[in-house]
C-alpha cells in the first residue's frame, strides 16, 4: 500500500514534475537496490540497473493506468533490465563460462554472502517477499508465474538458506 | 518469521547506486529546458545515423553528470556546450553490453502506442484499443462494407477480412508498417490517385481471394465513382499522419489449397455455427500481423496481432436492428472475427 505522501508524488510525478519524480524515486533507491542486487549481486551493475530504471520511469510514466500500481510497475521494470543486464553480460563472455560477478565489496556483505547461497529465482522471490514486502499474489504478477510457484519458491529458498548460509542443526536461525 | 532474518536486515546504498541515480534525476531535471534537451537531441542524432531514445537518455545521463562535477567546481560557464561536449565523448566510449540491455529492455517495457479497432461493441463508432491476450471481436460490417468475406473454388478455400479501422496511436511516431506472416494485404484503392501506402513489400505470387471495397460510391459527395485497383503486398507502410482514408480499403486476404475440411465445416448443410466457426479459425490458423511502429529517433516497437475467431450473438457483433427486423434475429448465434495483442 501507499502511504499519501507516495500517492501524492506519484500524481505529481505523472503530470511531468521533475521535483515530484526526483523525490518519488528517492524514496524508492533503496528497495529498487534490494531488488537489483537480488539478480544482479553486484553494486555496480545494480547501479546501472536502477538508472536505466528511473530514466525509463520516467521516459514511460504516461503509461501508467493506475497510480497505486507505481511500485510495483517501477520494480518490473527494474526486473527486466537487470535481466537484460545479466543476459547481455553472459552474452559478452566469449571465451569463459559466465560467473555470477564476486559479491564481497564493501556494503552489505552479510545480505550479499546470504543471497549468493541462493539461486536467482529464489532470491528474488525472498527479497521481494521479505525485504519489500511485497504480498505473494503480487508477486506472482510482478514475475508473471502463479502463485503457487512463489510459495514453493519461498519455502525451498528458506529451507535453503537454513541449510547453507545459517548452518542445519545450529538452532540459532531458525525460519 | 525468523528471528534474524538477513532480509529484514536494513541495507545501506553504496555510494556507486546513489551517484548513478543522482545523475538520472539530474538528467531529468536537465530536461527542464525543453529547449536544450531537443538541441541535444538534434546534436546528438546528426552525429550517429542511427540513433535510440534510451541511448540518448542514458548518454545523457553521463553527461549530466559531468556537469554536475563541473558545476560543483564552480567552473562551467556554458553548459549546454559542455552537455553536447561530453555527448560525444560518452557515445564514442559508452559500453556496448549495458546499451544492448537498456535497449532491450525498452522494448519489454508496456507500449509507447496503441492499437484500436472498430469493435463489436464499439459505441457510437468509437475505436476500441487492442489488449493484450484479450481477443477482440470486431464489428461485421465497418460502416462501407462487410468485414469479411470467405470464398472456396474447387479445393482451394480463401478469406479475405478487411482490418476494421485500424489505427495506431502514440507519441512521436512517424511510421507504422505491418507484416503479415501468412498471406497477403490487399489494397483497395483508387486508380491514379496518391496511395496512403508510402511503402511495402509487394507479395510474391498471386492470390485468388474475394475483396472488400472498391465499389464505394463517391456520388454521395457530389463526385463520380472512379476506377479503383488491388494491389497485394507481404509488408506495407503508413505515415502516422495518414493512416486512412475514405477511398482505400486495407485488407489481409490468403488461399488456403486443399481445404475440403475446411471447406466441409464453412459450407456443410448439417452444420451449425460452432463447425462453423472451427472452420474459420483452420483457415486463419497461425495468421498474425506484425506491427512496427516508428519513432522519430529511429527506434521502432513491434506488436503482433493474432487474427482468430469467435462466436456471439449478432447483437453482440454490433450488427443493428434493421427496419422491420425480428428482435430475435439479433440473438442468433454468429462466427466473428477477432484481434488479439499477443502477449
Amino acid at each position: 500500500m501507499q502511504d499519501n505522501e507516495t500517492k501524492h508524488l506519484v500524481k505529481k510525478a505523472m503530470q511531468k514534475d521533475p521535483d515530484a519524480f526526483t523525490a518519488l524515486m528517492q524514496l524508492h533507491v533503496k528497495d529498487l537496490y534490494k531488488t537489483a542486487l537480488a539478480i544482479l549481486l553486484n553494486d555496480e551493475d545494480a547501479a546501472d540497473a536502477i538508472q536505466d530504471t528511473i530514466l525509463i520511469c520516467w521516459e514511460k510514466l504516461n503509461t501508467l493506468q493506475k497510480p497505486q500500481y507505481f511500485k510495483t510497475w517501477m520494480t518490473k521494470i527494474l526486473i527486466n533490465d537487470c535481466c537484460k543486464i545479466k543476459k547481455a553480460a553472459k552474452h559478452t563472455a566469449t571465451l569463459e563460462e559466465y560467473e555470477e560477478p564476486a559479491v564481497y565489496d564493501e556494503y552489505n556483505l552479510e545480505l550479499k554472502e546470504a543471497l549468493s547461497s541462493l539461486e536467482e529465482k529464489y532470491r528474488l522471490v525472498m527479497t521481494l517477499f521479505y525485504s519489500e514486502g511485497y504480498p505473494i499474489n503480487e508477486i506472482a504478477k510482478i514475475l508473471n508465474i502463479p502463485k503457487s510457484t512463489v510459495q514453493t519458491r519461498l519455502q525451498r529458498a528458506r529451507k535453503k538458506l537454513a541449510k547453507d548460509y545459517y548452518g542445519i542443526g545450529k538452532g540459532v536461525h531458525s525460519l | 518469521m525468523m528471528k534474524n532474518n538477513i532480509f529484514l536486515e536494513d541495507v545501506n546504498v553504496p555510494e556507486i547506486v546513489q551517484q548513478k541515480a543522482d545523475g538520472a534525476f539530474l538528467t531529468i531535471q536537465t530536461e527542464r529546458n525543453a529547449h536544450m534537451t531537443n538541441m541535444a537531441k538534434k546534436e546528438y542524432s546528426t552525429k550517429k545515423s542511427k540513433n535510440t531514445g534510451a541511448h540518448f537518455m542514458r548518454t545523457l545521463t553521463a553527461a549530466a553528470a559531468c556537469m554536475a562535477v563541473i558545476i560543483a567546481a564552480g567552473a562551467i560557464s556554458g553548459p549546454a556546450k559542455n552537455l553536447f561536449g561530453h555527448l560525444d565523448m560518452e557515445q564514442t566510449d559508452s559500453g556496448k553490453g549495458t546499451e544492448h540491455a537498456l535497449l532491450a529492455a525498452f522494448d519489454q517495457l508496456d507500449r509507447m502506442f496503441t492499437l484500436q479497432v472498430k469493435a463489436a461493441d464499439s459505441k457510437d463508432n468509437s475505436l476500441i484499443p487492442l489488449e493484450e491476450g484479450t481477443p477482440i471481436p470486431v464489428a461485421v460490417n465497418n460502416d462501407r462494407a462487410d468485414s469479411w468475406v470467405f470464398c472456396a473454388e474447387g479445393d482451394i478455400a480463401s478469406y479475405c477480412i478487411n482490418l476494421p479501422q485500424f489505427t495506431c496511436q502514440g507519441e512521436e511516431i512517424i511510421s507504422i508498417t505491418y507484416r503479415i506472416n501468412d498471406g497477403a494485404f490487399q489494397i483497395v484503392q483508387p486508380e491514379n490517385k496518391e496511395s496512403i501506402i508510402v511503402d511495402g513489400q509487394p507479395y510474391d505470387g498471386s492470390l485468388n481471394t474475394g475483396s472488400i471495397g472498391g465499389d464505394y460510391d463517391e456520388a454521395q459527395d457530389g463526385q463520380p465513382s472512379r476506377p479503383f485497383e488491388t494491389k497485394f503486398y507481404k509488408s506495407i507502410t503508413l505515415n502516422y499522419e495518414k493512416q486512412s482514408d475514405p477511398y482505400t480499403w486495407i485488407n489481409i486476404c490468403n488461399e488456403r489449397p486443399d481445404s475440403k475440411q475446411i471447406i466441409q465445416l464453412l459450407w456443410n448443410e448439417d452444420g451449425n455455427v460452432k463447425s462453423y466457426n472451427a472452420g474459420v479459425q483452420k483457415m486463419l490458423d497461425g495468421t498474425v500481423i506484425t506491427c512496427t511502429v516508428n519513432y522519430a529517433d529511429n527506434t521502432s516497437q513491434s506488436a503482433d496481432i493474432k487474427i482468430d475467431s469467435c462466436v456471439m450473438t449478432r447483437r453482440e457483433a454490433g450488427e443493428p436492428l434493421d427496419e422491420g427486423m425480428d428482435p430475435k434475429e439479433l440473438e442468433e448465434k454468429t462466427s466473428v472475427i477477432t484481434f488479439e495483442l499477443q502477449k
